[in-house]
């Protein structure tokens, strides 16, 4: 069991590694993308047609996947108003309760997001021609992050015996 | 449906759920109960909402904004301010509001202002014999301005929702910053007064020479992201995108205080940051469509006008709104809730969009300073080591102070709406 989790927290800490480079280096190429469509624009004086549908594709990207690093940071805002005022121990019924909420929520939309992935990788994008399922895959790779990090948290506690 | 929407989101809400998992939450449920539609709109939705090219230009002025106050600039500002208000009684109080007024013009967003700023002057403040809670006050109620006064990532999040122009938006916020800064200048200036705090400095102008000169590259900033907007050369998000230029520039080759090597760290937090807010706005997008096919604005307009349909009434009862969801909600996500429901509303009325966005942002941004939810208030309270109660407390007439001022814009939209409307068509 230990040597199991071992290896499940070494690929574990690979991937949010990972995760943190490929928004960084996304970020950075959304810099150079709108960059060069200015510089175009205004110094050479030849718009181009594909720089903004590329760049606001990247930019969904890095929201998605941001949205994973910030779920697994704890970092999405949220009204902090219940815990000031209920005790301790109903504060983590709650918390387990909301745990369960939102792995429902996740592995719902991973099941419905099938659909939209057959659908979407049919249709091209109007100046890029990419397969629109690359965006909208973007989404979906969110949700398999967030519930690897749910995964996570499952064997932490059993691990740890508290949250 | 929308009794299903509120019901779930509420509750969600109380629960501590994430805001934004609220609000994905509650329209999946309502689609689910209620709808003819079936869950893949979600996702399409969602992906389809982040599809706008303005909104580019959010992580781009976190990252100008967190590029600019790593590096020694704070430090190049606060002695500007310090050349320029630093004589007059209570000094490093008008220092300190003075140098949020500046650095508004380069960061987006309020918190960033707060940390870069407190941890420079509260301490500085504390050993001259400033009170400290109202040291900590004075710092969290100026660095709202850094919403207010132009670049600022609310005004961008509201022109999305309400599609209004980013640029007169950005010039709106300007004047009304600038009041809102004086007003905490005269507040802090009588109670210095009153409580002797502060020491006597002179006013040196060959140092404000120098001291300007030294911070000519920070200061520059401003007028090139609302030069740009302003004069239509540029759209918000290259202005955005030039900005960031700019900041590393200055950073590697002026000041020579960026490193290489701390870019990983600002590139990730600022695409954190920008993450959070516009996995808030994606969730709302599916929220506003199920409010606006079940006519919510047209039932709450009637609502309204039964009581008043005057527009300067309705937004006074607006500002009411904003002051009790300041209270529980961060700025930018109060926005993503509210004004889906508020701007159709107002607009039934015949409320101008420019001028609600200002009252919207204006009184928001005082619920940053507000507890039980205060992020600007806490990190002060944090740098500063005093407690929420007692800052509070110094901090109400400052807060006042931006409700009167919300008010006078009510009474009088010339204020903030002029300048935008005679410059931009």
């Amino acid at each position: 069991m230990g040597q199991i989790l071992g290896i499940f927290k070494a690929i574990k800490r690979f991937i949010d590694v990972s995760l943190n480079i490929l928004v960084i280096a996304l970020l950075a190429l959304l810099l150079i993308i709108v960059t060069t469509q200015i510089l175009a624009r205004y110094i050479f004086n030849h718009p181009l047609s594909w720089s903004e549908e590329l760049a606001r594709y990247i930019f969904i990207w890095i929201v998605f996947l941001g949205v994973a690093i910030a779920f697994r940071n704890n970092r999405h805002l949220r009204m902090e108003l219940l815990s000031l005022i209920i005790p301790n121990v109903f504060r983590r019924i709650i918390g387990i309760l909301v745990f369960w909420i939102i792995n429902a929520f996740l592995v719902l939309l991973l099941i419905e997001s099938k659909f939209i992935i057959s659908i979407t990788f049919s249709q091209s994008s109007p100046t890029l021609n990419l397969p629109m399922g690359f965006i909208y895959l973007s989404f979906v790779v969110s949700i398999g992050f967030m519930l690897v990090e749910q995964i996570y948290r499952i064997f932490d506690y059993l691990q740890k015996g508290r949250l | 449906m929308s009794l299903i929407l509120f019901a779930t989101f509420f509750i969600l809400l109380l629960m501590e759920v994430p805001i934004a998992f609220c609000l994905f939450i509650a329209a999946t449920v309502a689609l689910l109960f209620g709808g003819s539609v079936p869950i893949t709109v979600v996702i399409q939705r969602a992906v389809t909402s982040a599809d706008t090219f303005i909104l580019l230009s959010i992580p781009f002025f976190m990252l100008a904004g967190n590029l600019m106050s790593t590096g020694g600039i704070s430090k190049k500002i606060m002695n500007v301010a310090t050349s320029m208000v630093g004589f007059i009684r209570g000094g490093l109080a008008h220092v300190n509001i003075v140098t949020s007024m500046l650095f508004a013009g380069i960061t987006g967003a309020a918190v960033a202002d707060t940390s870069a700023i407190g941890s420079m002057i509260i301490p500085a403040m504390k050993e001259e014999g400033y009170g400290k809670a109202f040291t900590v006050a004075v710092t969290a109620s100026s660095s709202v301005i850094g919403v207010i006064i132009p670049p600022s990532i609310p005004f961008v999040i509201y022109g999305v929702v309400a599609e209004v122009s980013i640029g007169k938006l950005f010039l709106g916020g300007l004047i009304p910053g600038i009041l809102i800064g004086l007003s905490q200048m005269v507040i802090s200036y009588v109670i210095s007064k009153n409580r002797n705090y502060g020491r006597k400095r002179s006013f040196n102008l060959s140092r404000l020479v120098v001291d300007f000169r030294d911070g000519i590259w920070a200061l520059f900033m401003p007028i090139i992201i609302l030069g740009g907007i302003v004069l239509g050369i540029v759209t918000p998000t290259e202005a955005s995108v030039l900005a960031t230029l700019y900041a590393l520039f200055v950073g590697f080759f002026i000041h020579r205080d960026l490193k290489m090597k701390d870019l990983p760290k600002i590139f990730l937090e600022s695409a954190q940051t920008t993450a959070v807010v516009m996995f808030m706005i994606v969730g709302a997008s599916l929220y506003g469509l199920i409010i606006t096919q079940e006519q919510i604005p047209l039932k709450l307009v009637k609502i309204i006008t039964s009581i008043s349909s005057d527009p300067k009434t309705v937004l006074f009862m607006f500002a009411l709104v904003y002051f009790g969801a300041g209270l529980f909600l961060d700025l930018g996500a109060a926005i993503i809730l509210i004004v889906p429901i508020l701007y159709p509303t107002a607009k039934l009325i015949g409320i101008d969009p420019l001028l609600l966005g200002i009252i919207t942002v204006v009184c928001l941004a005082a619920g940053l300073v507000t507890p039980p939810v205060g992020a600007c208030l806490f990190i002060a309270c944090e740098i500063g080591g005093c407690s929420i109660i007692e800052a509070t407390k110094e901090a109400i007439p400052f807060i006042i102070a931006i409700f009167v001022l919300a008010g006078l814009i009510i009474l009088i939209p010339d204020i903030a709406i002029a300048i935008p409307n005679a410059i931009i068509k």
